[in-house]
């Protein structure tokens, strides 16, 4: 069921029955944040990266 | 000087090629040949029980996700098996080849990429633990020392990270970063299909031309390892590269039927 997770990056809607880690959500703000635990759920500003990358 | 690179996908007559390369070189044709094995290392990769794991970023490119244990059967099939099996057809073809990979003297070296973004089941997702870079930095000058003595350079992937760790870097685009380095007259990314399709797979839609200065608005028409393909030729024309053909690896002569301009051509 979908929830309201209020983090320090703004506030995200989500089913924490349904979160992967790593997986990124976007905050209401616009911060792309990244799931780096499931139990306690915590939120942390997603890494940036770019797609350069090899074969 | 040109740079040919010869793709690892099933098809391809590397007898052909060498054949091709060894008679060019002895004609006094410079040259350097830079190659793949992305079918190779899934065969063996799978049969060691590790079977290899592709993912796609959120911009559509599709790539071998590389931890450190893929990383390994990778170095045994590119700069092992696929690697030296080329150096020994030349060598019988009396030509003196040198086969190296990107950490070999620093050939091919990058910035080390430890995380991907990944699309999987519609969710975007973090991937830690890959090591893969882009080639920022060629040793041209163990290329022209090779070269120069008269030894035919036979590169590969893995690269090195500024910090001396290896990288699965792309092939096509380390060797546009040859070329551009080299200031090569024409690079060569000779694959398992005749060149850029406009309708893949009918290879009767192949598009004969790209004008230099459009190769990224081509970037919708490849699929897969192409968009790798025309990324790389977008900087090496960007990096003073003459002429990149796309061509295909798997007909007789497939240097010649490229230099002729057969194939797809951008300039």
């Amino acid at each position: 069921m979908l929830q309201t997770i209020d983090t320090p990056y703004g506030t995200v809607e989500a089913d924490p029955d349904t979160l992967e880690l790593g997986e990124i959500l976007v905050s209401d703000d616009g911060t792309e944040l990244e799931v780096v635990s499931l139990d306690p759920l915590r939120l942390e500003p997603a890494p940036e990266e770019d797609e350069d990358w090899g074969e | 000087m040109i740079v040919v690179k010869v793709g690892g996908s099933t098809g391809i007559d590397y007898d052909a090629l060498c054949e091709d390369v060894a008679a060019l070189w002895r004609e006094g044709q410079r040259l350097v040949l830079v190659h793949g094995g992305s079918a190779e290392t899934n065969r063996v990769a799978e049969a060691l029980g590790h079977p290899p794991k592709f993912v796609t970023s959120p911009s559509g490119y599709t790539s071998r996700f590389t931890d450190r244990e893929t990383l390994e059967i990778f170095e045994m099939v590119y700069c092992g098996k696929q690697n030296k099996g080329l150096v020994e057809r030349l060598q019988r073809l009396g030509v003196n080849a040198v086969g190296l990979s990107g950490l070999d003297g620093r050939l091919f070296e990058g910035k080390h990429k430890d995380k991907v973004r990944s699309v999987e089941g519609g969710k975007v997702k973090v991937l830690r633990g890959d090591h893969t870079g882009t080639v920022e930095r060629v040793n041209t000058g163990l290329l022209t020392l090779l070269l120069e003595s008269g030894y035919l350079p036979v590169l590969t992937p893995p690269g090195v990270s500024f910090e001396g760790v290896a990288i699965n870097v792309d092939g096509d685009r380390a060797a546009a970063a040859v070329a551009v380095a080299l200031q090569a007259e024409a690079l060569l990314l000779l694959s398992n299909v005749p060149g850029l399709l406009r309708d893949f797979p009918d290879e009767a839609s192949l598009i004969p031309e790209i004008p230099a200065g459009e190769v990224e608005s081509y970037l919708g028409f490849a699929r897969d390892r192409m968009k790798k393909k025309v990324l790389g030729a977008a900087e090496a024309v960007q990096g003073g590269v003459k002429r990149v053909v796309f061509g295909d690896a798997r007909v007789r002569q497939p240097v010649r039927a490229a230099l002729s301009g057969r194939g797809t051509v951008v300039r």
